[in-house]
Order: C-alpha cells, then sequence, then structure tokens
C-alpha cells in the first residue's frame, strides 16, 4: 500500500524540475564544447577521407541513411546537430527536439566510436532518459504544464521516472565496476593507482610519479576508489549518508580529472549528482548560498523563488 | 492512467532487469541469454569495468618503412611523442587526446581481438587434439586482424607519418608493430633496470593506403 502510494505520488508533481533544467543546459554546453574542441579534426573523426576507417551507424541505416552519405556530408550533419542543440538550450520543441538531439548523438557517437569513454556512454543513457522528463521548468524560453490533468500526471511521472532511471543506471555503474574491480588482484591487494598513475596517457601531472611510488598513498588511494564504488549505490539513498558519499565521490572524481586527464568524464559524473537531490534541497541549498553572498558582498541578489514564477499552464491542452 | 500506469511501471522494471542482466560480467545465468545479450548491446550498447584491472603497460606502434626497391627501412614510433605533448599540454591538450584515442584505441581493438581469436584457437586446437596453436592458426590470426577496421585505421596513419618523415609513399611500404613496454611490478618500483618490451601484434609489409 505504502508503495502503491508512493507511485502515485510521482504523479503528482516534478521534483527534480529544477536539476533537470539544470542538466538540460550542462548537456548542452558540454556538447557545444565537444565539437567546439573537434572542430579541427571534424574531417579527421566524421569525415569521409579521414585515416579513421568507418563503422556504420546504427540508427541512420535503418532509416535508409548509408553511412558512406552521412560521412560525405558531415558538415551538414554537424551543422544540424549544433542546431538541435541551441533548440534544446532554450527548451524549444521539448520532448521532440530531445529525441531529435539523442538520435543525433548516438548517430555521431557510432561515427566515430575510437574518441568515446565512459562518460560519453552514461551520457547518451541520460539523454534518452530525458527525452521523457520535462526539464522547461527553468531557463527555457517557455515553462509550462499541460492543463490536461492526464497529460499533466504523466509529464510529472515521466520526470520523476527519468530522473530514477539516471540515477539507478549510475548507481549500477559503480556496482558493477566495484564488482569488476574486486575481481581484479591488483584493487583486491590495494595497489591498482600505481599502475592508473604511471602510465603515460594518463599521467596528469608530474607528481604522479612520485605519489605512484608512495606505498601508503597507493594503497589508501586504491581502498578508497574501491570502499566509494562498493558503497555508494547503498548509502546515496540514505538522506544522513548522502552527502557525505557523493563528496567522496565528487573527491575521487577530481583527483582523476587532474592526475589522469579524463576530463568530460569525471565532469559528467559529478554533474550526474545532481540528480540525488530534489527541488527542496537545492532551493533550501542555493537560498543559503545566495543569502550568504548578498550578505558578505552587499548585493541584492534574488533568492530561489523570487527568481522561478508559478509556471504557466498551456491554455489549449 | 489507470491504463498508462502499469504499461509504464512494467516498461521500467522489464528495462532495468535487462540492462542489469545483460551489462553483469559473464555468468551462467546472463550466458543463457548470449544472443538476446548481443542485440542489446547492439542497440544500448554499454560496458562499466573501468581499470579493472588497469594495464601494466604502455602502449608503442612502430611503423617500419621498407623501400620497395632497395628493401632499407626506417622505423619510426609515434605513441610515445603524442602522450608525451599530452602531458605537456595538460589540461589543454585536446588535439593530442584525439589522437591518443585514435590510436590506442585501434591498438586495444586489435589487442582485445587478438586475444579472444587465440583463446577460440586454442579451444578449437583442443578440441582437435592438437596441443599447441601451430603456425598457420597464427598467420591465419594475422590476416584477419588485418582485415578489420582497427587496423585498417592505423594502416591509413602510416601515410600520415610517411609524409611527415618526407617518405614516397609510392615506393614504400609498411609493417606495424605493436608492442608493450610493461611497468616494473609495484613491488620493483624503485627498481632501475629498463623496462621490458613485449611486440604482441607484427603485421606483414602492407602497400601505404593513402
Amino acid at each position: 500500500m505504502a508503495l502503491f502510494k508512493y507511485l502515485i505520488s510521482l504523479e503528482e508533481k516534478n521534483r527534480y524540475s529544477f536539476y533537470l533544467a539544470v542538466f538540460r543546459i550542462f548537456v548542452c554546453f558540454h556538447l557545444i564544447k565537444t565539437i567546439l574542441f573537434q572542430w579541427a579534426y571534424l574531417d579527421i573523426l566524421y569525415g569521409a577521407n579521414s585515416f579513421v576507417s568507418p563503422v556504420p551507424t546504427f540508427i541512420t541505416e535503418l532509416l535508409g541513411i548509408p553511412t558512406h552519405f552521412l560521412r560525405e556530408h558531415y558538415q551538414w550533419f554537424i551543422t544540424a546537430y549544433l542546431l538541435i542543440i541551441v533548440l534544446y538550450l532554450f527548451g524549444i520543441g521539448k520532448h521532440f527536439t530531445a529525441l531529435l538531439l539523442f538520435l543525433c548523438y548516438e548517430t555521431l557517437q557510432r561515427m566515430c566510436n575510437l574518441v568515446l569513454n565512459g562518460g560519453d556512454n552514461l551520457m547518451k543513457f541520460i539523454m534518452l532518459y530525458m527525452v521523457f522528463a520535462d526539464s522547461y521548468q527553468y531557463f527555457s524560453i517557455k515553462a509550462g504544464q499541460f492543463k490536461n490533468q492526464t497529460l499533466r500526471r504523466l509529464s510529472n511521472l515521466g520526470s520523476n521516472l527519468c530522473v530514477r532511471a539516471i540515477t539507478l543506471h549510475f548507481c549500477m555503474i559503480y556496482f558493477w565496476s566495484a564488482w569488476h574491480k574486486i575481481h581484479a588482484e591488483v584493487w583486491f591487494n590495494g595497489v591498482a593507482t600505481y599502475y592508473t598513475f604511471s602510465i603515460g596517457r594518463f599521467k596528469g601531472t608530474p607528481w604522479n610519479d612520485f605519489l605512484a611510488r608512495n606505498g601508503v598513498f597507493v594503497t589508501i588511494s586504491t581502498y578508497f576508489t574501491l570502499i566509494v564504488e562498493v558503497y555508494f549505490p547503498v548509502l546515496v539513498w540514505f538522506k544522513k549518508t548522502r552527502l557525505v558519499v557523493v563528496l567522496c565521490g565528487i573527491a575521487l572524481h577530481l583527483g582523476i580529472y587532474v592526475f589522469m586527464m579524463i576530463y568530460g568524464f569525471e565532469i559528467i559524473f559529478i554533474m550526474t549528482y545532481g540528480f540525488f537531490f530534489k527541488d527542496e534541497e537545492w532551493q533550501a541549498f542555493l537560498n543559503k548560498l545566495i543569502s550568504r553572498i548578498n550578505h558578505k558582498a552587499r548585493w541584492k541578489l534574488p533568492t530561489f523563488a523570487e527568481f522561478h514564477p508559478e509556471p504557466q499552464v498551456y491554455a489549449g491542452r | 492512467m489507470n491504463i498508462l500506469r502499469p504499461i509504464i511501471y512494467l516498461a521500467f522494471i522489464s528495462y532495468f532487469a535487462a540492462t542489469f542482466l545483460f551489462t553483469m560480467p559473464d555468468n551462467y545465468i546472463n550466458l543463457q541469454f548470449y544472443h538476446q545479450q548481443q542485440v542489446f548491446q547492439q542497440w544500448l550498447f554499454q560496458r562499466w569495468g573501468f581499470f579493472a584491472p588497469p594495464p601494466n603497460y604502455d602502449e608503442r606502434l612502430y611503423y617500419e618503412f621498407r623501400d620497395k626497391l632497395t628493401h632499407q627501412s626506417k622505423t619510426f614510433e609515434v605513441m610515445e611523442p603524442i602522450v608525451a605533448l599530452k602531458q605537456q599540454k595538460a589540461p589543454f591538450n585536446w588535439h593530442e587526446d584525439i589522437v591518443d584515442y585514435l590510436l590506442s584505441g585501434s591498438m586495444t581493438g586489435i589487442g582485445d581481438d587478438l586475444h579472444d581469436m587465440r583463446q577460440d584457437l586454442i579451444y578449437r586446437n583442443k578440441q582437435a587434439g592438437k596441443s599447441a596453436t601451430d603456425t598457420s592458426g597464427e598467420r591465419m590470426l594475422r590476416e584477419t586482424i588485418q582485415h578489420g577496421i582497427s587496423f585498417q585505421t592505423l594502416r591509413n596513419y602510416a601515410a600520415i607519418v610517411a609524409q611527415k618523415n618526407r617518405l614516397d609513399t609510392a615506393r614504400h611500404e609498411v609493417r606495424l608493430i605493436l608492442s608493450h613496454v610493461m611497468l616494473p611490478k609495484f613491488a620493483d618500483r624503485f627498481s632501475t633496470k629498463p623496462r621490458r618490451e613485449e611486440a604482441y601484434f607484427i603485421s606483414d609489409y602492407v602497400t601505404l593506403n593513402r
């Protein structure tokens, strides 16, 4: 009965409207940043004359668009992709734009899968789930809610289930990652970070060699990684332990960011932590932060409730 | 909503049950659904064993160019300079990062394919009563790899290496040597001995594509 009540409550309110909008903006900037960084190399990555051997793009092939056609006209594809990102950024076209963006992102990933990492893989799934979410209540040109009660309930359910899908998938990633690591001898014996810090491709700082030779650091950092990955999927669901385990996760990913030069991946993972907090929690945190800034700097920044008016109701729907 | 609700929850639960099943390490249960797993991974590819285990080597990629007429050869290693630049320029190293991922990803692809095919070969030899892999088996592995996408990518890159080093692409053929420079074990981390290098794939001489 309690479970049924909980499931019904998911239809009553979009509990993550704020962070869904924040993440939508993040997705857009992240995708634009990636394209800008690749700008000079787009021909190598996606062009027909690249030295990279082409892999078939699954969805477009199903739609009757051959991979070689896409690669020959990749400039048009990238232009359309950037346009869709901008539309999504402003919340124009809503769910339909989100779906188009997901399909384009998936196609782009398949056009050159060699440059992908786990962060890109996670991002693909988040974008798929966000197709079903109403992430347009903030930072979009027109925020609104359905007048029709069934549609409104469906929209709220879609949003809440989208966030639940993201958080469940995220926990599953940590769980399986930890499971694989425990099976590996170097993780079990506490020496894995010696190897991760010493490999040339991931040697992010001149201090890596020094740290990798320090037995205490290697043991603690290896077990810290394991403990975070093992306990995160459990402790993040309890209010008392959530913040601690999230802070530990952020520390872990910042460490990887700095010392292993894996940038986009870590930012995506850190940003995903935000889905573990509801609107009320974000509101309380932001209001506290804004009050403190206002107090220190003697500014008059508006608090959370002030800058977000109640959403409009779509008249005709 | 009364009709939609059970459909939505059923879809949600089924999707996550399938995701959980098809992303777990190989075991008796998920191997029963091997073909379904292949289909699932084709649509929703995911693999979450980050650095489990981490590599215990640095990769090296040698291009050995041989003059078709004189048979004189010149060898260039491409990974070490890229990785050194990537380290130097961090965090503003996106060019080196892209090239590193393209080459390293292809090398990893070849390494993984070799491992899988060799396991398969050993299994088939065992079934046939042979004690070890023979030379024909190794030749078959090499030829299969040389027809693969990863090898083609590295082979195409050879033309860029040749151009950079002012070698006539029409006059030269190239052989690829992929190797691992092993890290010393953690217990030997202060050792000053030179690191051991193991070649894991040596191709035939092939013509330069572009």
